[in-house]
């Protein structure tokens, strides 16, 4: 079961975030220069393999004890964090991720930009290497330790490492296929299934770490994880109503489609 | 001197707002919710309930905050 769920939340996890790095990237590569966008994305992703290959080993070598005490409590608060924003966005208090619009807005700053002075292995536009380079890294240093600190205390950073790369060859391969942004993914859904999967995991490894034992072992993990999505959707449907209360009608576009399931 | 200063404060900030985010109300709960689950162990009492109990009221409370700054 840990082995599927770890394969599961670093593949989501990495997806979402490919997603809004490919907008990034997608942008600058079609306002600016191509090879740069490509030479900043490489590179970002190499420094992502090296913190993966350098944090792993590490943590890996912590006893299991203080490392699920540790690592459980970080899982807890990045799956809480995941969490909070895909409940305001789905009850409409926090608009919805709209890839279409951010990469409008990336088409415009990067066209607005003007010439940069550049060196040459950047590829010739320097604005654009940053930008790609600062997306891919940015994006993905949370998975990066979602990756590490998950893998370590199942005790499978290769499975963790595997699923993130597949997660970015899928949505490379997507954004290459639809030529634009990836706005058909649903990705409140994603953020909100992979928020449950860390908060889950997180107060399991969390309050072992501390000393507790849970009731049935590894097997409670089959009860926590549907009653903290159950918990998650309770409190989105009462923020949604509660907010349907005041203003009469709820906003469709911030509620549509992202009803968690 | 003053560079220094602000790699410092840049350094930080960037580690707070990774691992903080938007509302240390979170972080807060995780951390008293792992003391509470250490403390009712010691005492000889199973534990495993506080965690999850401790994070719903830190969720529902980052929540609530979040939701009265909206103006709903």
């Amino acid at each position: 079961v840990t082995g599927s769920v770890l394969f599961l939340a670093a593949f989501f996890a990495c997806a979402v975030e490919a997603v809004e790095a490919t907008t990034v990237v997608l942008a600058v590569g079609v306002t600016r220069s191509w090879r740069s966008a490509l030479r900043g994305t490489a590179v970002g992703v190499l420094v992502l393999a090296a913190v993966v290959a350098a944090l792993g080993p590490a943590i890996s070598s912590i006893p299991l004890g203080p490392l699920r005490l540790v690592v459980g409590g970080l899982l807890l608060v990045f799956g809480l964090g995941w969490l909070r924003k895909a409940i305001l966005r789905a009850s409409g208090y926090k608009a919805l991720h709209d890839e279409d619009l951010l990469y409008r807005k990336n088409l415009e700053a990067a066209r607005s930009a003007g010439a940069v002075p550049s060196r040459g292995w950047l590829g010739g536009d320097s604005y654009a290497f940053t930008l790609a380079f600062k997306a891919v890294l940015l994006e993905g240093l949370e998975v990066a330790f979602i990756v590490v600190t998950f893998g370590a205390n199942a005790r499978n950073i290769p499975l963790a490492g595997v699923a993130a790369a597949s997660a970015i060859v899928i949505i490379v391969a997507l954004a290459v296929i639809v030529k634009g942004p990836l706005s058909r993914v649903p990705e409140n859904s994603i953020k909100f299934a992979v928020g449950v999967l860390l908060a889950s995991f997180g107060t399991f490894w969390g309050a072992e770490g501390a000393g507790a034992h849970w009731p049935g072992s590894d097997a409670s993990l089959l009860v926590i994880i549907p009653l903290v999505a159950l918990a998650s959707c309770a409190l989105t449907l009462s923020l949604r109503s509660k907010r349907a209360v005041p203003s009469g009608i709820a906003e469709p576009s911030a509620a549509a489609g992202v009803v968690p399931s | 001197m003053s560079s220094v200063a602000a790699a410092v404060r840049s350094f930080y900030a960037f580690w707070w707002d990774f691992i903080i985010g938007d509302d240390v109300t979170l972080a807060v709960g995780v951390v008293l919710g792992i003391a509470a689950v250490a403390a009712i162990h010691e005492a000889g009492v199973a534990s495993w309930w506080a965690l999850p109990v401790v994070w719903v009221v830190a969720l529902v409370w980052s929540l609530r905050r979040a939701t009265r700054r909206s103006g709903a």
